[in-house]
Parts: structure tokens; C-alpha cells; sequence
């Protein structure tokens, strides 16, 4: 009797449990200790601001057990409104030669050129996630909320953009961003690590791409 | 009297620039034989060569070049170190069938053999810097000269160094067969142009300068 019962109610369990889990992806988990601020006046922090136009980076990618060092040059061309990334060897060789585009007129990527030995779908997928990650621009249309840590006066923006949230937790001081997750769903996408800074575009950084465990590291030199 | 002083500074600098390109002009190669045999020549004399390098980096995107600087050494048959020191303390050192990165004091040792692209940067290198592209066939090979220097245009047959370069250009120092200048175009014409300068040759080099 007590058999027959359970298996009568088993569809409304897993429609239960189904619907649980779809309502726990929507929502963020924000960090622990931060306060919703409402009725505030919110800017996503910029991480390449609009007076930045290049820099060179010391730079290495980590793909599972490989490891690649080198140069890397990212350039702001105003004309088109885009960012042309140039990751190359200490020789000259290009590994890889990509742009970028977030905002007007439309966003945009393409892969100028990538070393045979890198490409691969699943990196050029992660290398399209985390370069639209560090220069994203959001619509001003696109929902903002903030949270605040009472003591620390950190700061946590939350923007939702289509099924993805991104999570922007801010320096007190100089009040840049100093981690950016993307998540889609539950999973973390990847995260960006950046140490605190006050120019218009950052000096060290590190990149994340936890799906593929591509990780990314810059660090800026004078040539 | 202005447009006479323009007129003539013009004309200074019309012929200053034909000048220029002139010497820059490269013209096919006649005599091939008599410059395979003086490169023949000089690679059985040249047992080492220690040289500082210039490397001058050109991409489209950039209107500057990109400067690096370094020591660069070889050792007959296939040592070979480029130590690079500005703008950053890095270098390459193949060694006994291995190949060693040494970025700052983080130390990588790569086996040639089993690394494609190690074996592919290696096979230039080495190419390039001794004058190994006599008998080579992994590239078609022509040649050129100037007044000042012969210039040997590889172009890679296998598509894996393809993939990476359209062409290498060799110049040879007419004066002494060495190597001046090397230049990797690549896909899409970004190039890197490395100078040799101050160049010494057959002067003993200690195994430790590359361990």
C-alpha cells in the first residue's frame, strides 16, 4: 500500500525537484556578508576605459598540461570600435591574432589567425568567452543590482544578460573591478582576477576559463 | 625664392631616396654556384659564433615596431642559445636533442623530438643562423643580391611550418658570408626582422654557457 503511494507521488517529487533547480539557476548566489542596495545609482565598472588605447603584457596560457609564453598587444582601434589582441612567442611567432567588439554597433568576434596547434573549437570558444568577458559592455537597458558589504565597503554588481549573470566585486578604494565571474546557470564560466589598480586599463590580470581549465596570465612590460 | 629653396631641398631628396632604393633593390642571384661554394666554405670554418641581436617585430595592427635585445650563440652542430634581455629576462636554449625555456628563473625542458612545434622552431633556428638550407627540402630556395648583401628567400613546403610562415629571408654580409639579418614573414605580412651585430666567430665557447 505504502509502495503504491510513493510511486503515485513520484512524478510530483521530480517535477518538484526540476522546478527547484530551475529557480536556484536563475538566482545569483552573491558573496556572503554583502547587503542588497536598492534605489542606488549603478555603473558597471569599465575595464578598459575609453581613453585606454594599447599596452603590451607579458602573458602565459595554460591549457591542461601545456604551457605557452609570450607577448601579448592589445590595441584599442577607435575607428571600428574594437580591441585587436596579438598573443605572440618571445621569437615573433604568432600563437594567436584575434578582435573583439562589445557595444555599437553590434558585438563581434573573429580570429584573425591562430596557431595550428591551438586551434581547436572548444579554445576558440574560450578565448571568444573570456576576451567578451574583459571587455563587455552591457546594454544600458540591462538590469543592475548591487550589494554592498557593510564593513569592507566592497561592492558586488550583479548584470544578467540573456541566460548568463556577470558579477563584477569592486575595490573599496579605488572602486575597479577586482574579480568578474560569468555564470551560466550554477556553473561558473570563468573568472577574471585583476590586481587593484587606478589607470585605465589594468596592469596585471589574470583569466580563468573554468569550463575548458584554460587559464590566462598578464602581466604588463614597457617595450 | 622660397619655391626655389623647395624646389632644391625636393630634388635632395629625390636623389637621396633613389639612392636608398637602389641599394635596397635586390636582384636575381647569377652566379648561384659561387655563393653556395663561399657558404659551403663558411660553414665548414665556423665552429661557434657569438653575436648581439636586434629583433625589430611588425604587425599591421601597431604603427611602432616592437624592439627586443639579446645575445645570441651557436655551436656547431645544434647548440644554440638566444638570451634575450630586454625587454625581459628570457631565453631558448637547445642543448644536446633538448630544448630548454628559461623564463626568468622558471626553467622548462622540452623534448624536440616529441614537440612539433619545438622541432619546427628548432629546424629554423638552426637553418637560418648556419646557413643549413643547402640540400634542404623542407623549403624552396632562391637567391638574390644587392650590393651590399646576398639574400636567400626560403619558402616552407611542409604545411605545419607553413601554417606558421610564408617565407624566411637570410641576408649574408657579402664582406664575410655571415649572417646579417634574418626575416620571418608570416600570414598575413606581420614579419620579425632579427639584426646580428657585433659578431665574433670560433671563439671557444664553455658547455656551461648552455646549462
Amino acid at each position: 500500500m505504502r509502495r503504491r503511494k510513493f510511486t503515485s507521488l513520484f512524478p510530483f517529487f521530480l517535477v518538484f525537484i526540476v522546478l527547484t533547480m530551475n529557480l536556484s539557476s536563475c538566482s545569483y548566489k552573491h558573496y556572503k556578508g554583502f547587503q542588497l542596495v536598492s534605489d542606488a545609482d549603478v555603473h558597471l565598472p569599465v575595464i578598459f576605459d575609453s581613453t585606454f588605447n594599447k599596452t603590451t603584457y607579458l602573458t602565459t596560457l595554460k591549457v591542461f598540461n601545456h604551457e605557452l609564453s609570450g607577448i601579448t598587444i592589445i590595441k584599442k582601434v577607435k575607428k571600428t570600435n574594437t580591441f585587436h589582441v596579438v598573443f605572440m612567442s618571445q621569437i615573433g611567432l604568432k600563437y594567436f591574432d584575434l578582435v573583439v567588439r562589445m557595444g555599437k554597433p553590434a558585438d563581434w568576434f573573429e580570429i584573425n589567425y591562430i596557431m595550428e596547434s591551438l586551434n581547436k573549437e572548444f579554445i576558440i570558444k574560450a578565448l571568444q568567452t573570456d576576451f567578451q568577458l574583459l571587455f563587455a559592455k552591457y546594454p544600458n537597458t540591462n538590469e543592475l543590482q548591487l550589494y554592498q558589504h557593510p564593513e569592507s565597503g566592497s561592492k558586488e554588481i550583479i548584470v544578467a544578460n540573456n541566460k548568463e549573470v556577470s558579477s563584477y566585486l569592486t575595490d573599496p578604494v579605488t572602486q575597479k573591478a577586482s574579480l568578474i565571474e560569468l555564470r551560466k546557470g550554477i556553473s561558473t564560466q570563468a573568472t577574471i582576477s585583476l590586481v587593484p589598480y587606478s589607470t585605465n586599463h589594468p596592469p596585471e590580470f589574470k583569466i580563468n576559463n573554468k569550463k575548458t581549465r584554460i587559464q590566462l596570465e598578464f602581466k604588463e612590460i614597457k617595450m | 625664392m622660397k619655391i626655389y629653396n623647395l624646389l632644391i631641398i625636393s630634388l635632395i631628396l629625390i636623389v637621396l631616396s633613389s639612392f636608398q632604393n637602389e641599394t635596397e633593390v635586390y636582384h636575381k642571384l647569377k652566379d648561384v654556384d659561387s655563393f653556395i661554394s663561399k657558404v659551403k666554405i663558411y660553414s665548414a670554418e665556423t665552429f661557434s659564433i657569438k653575436s648581439d641581436f636586434m629583433q625589430e617585430k611588425h604587425l599591421t595592427i601597431l604603427e611602432e615596431v616592437l624592439i627586443s635585445e639579446g645575445h645570441f650563440t651557436f655551436q656547431k652542430e645544434n647548440n644554440v642559445l638566444w638570451e634575450y634581455t630586454h625587454p625581459i629576462d628570457y631565453a631558448i636554449i637547445v642543448y644536446d636533442g633538448k630544448f630548454i625555456i628559461r623564463d626568468v628563473d622558471k626553467l622548462s625542458e622540452f623534448n624536440i623530438e616529441s614537440n612539433r612545434m619545438f622541432k619546427e622552431i628548432n629546424n629554423m633556428i638552426i637553418t637560418s643562423v648556419s646557413g643549413n638550407f643547402l640540400n634542404n627540402s623542407d623549403f624552396e630556395v632562391s637567391y638574390f643580391e644587392n650590393n651590399d648583401f646576398y639574400m636567400v628567400n626560403l619558402i616552407p613546403v611542409r604545411p605545419e611550418v607553413k601554417d606558421m610562415l610564408s617565407e624566411i629571408e637570410i641576408y649574408f654580409d657579402k664582406k664575410d658570408i655571415s649572417v646579417s639579418k634574418v626575416k620571418f614573414i608570416e600570414p598575413g605580412d606581420d614579419f620579425t626582422l632579427i639584426k646580428f651585430f657585433n659578431k665574433e666567430f670560433n671563439q671557444p665557447i664553455p658547455e656551461q654557457v648552455f646549462n
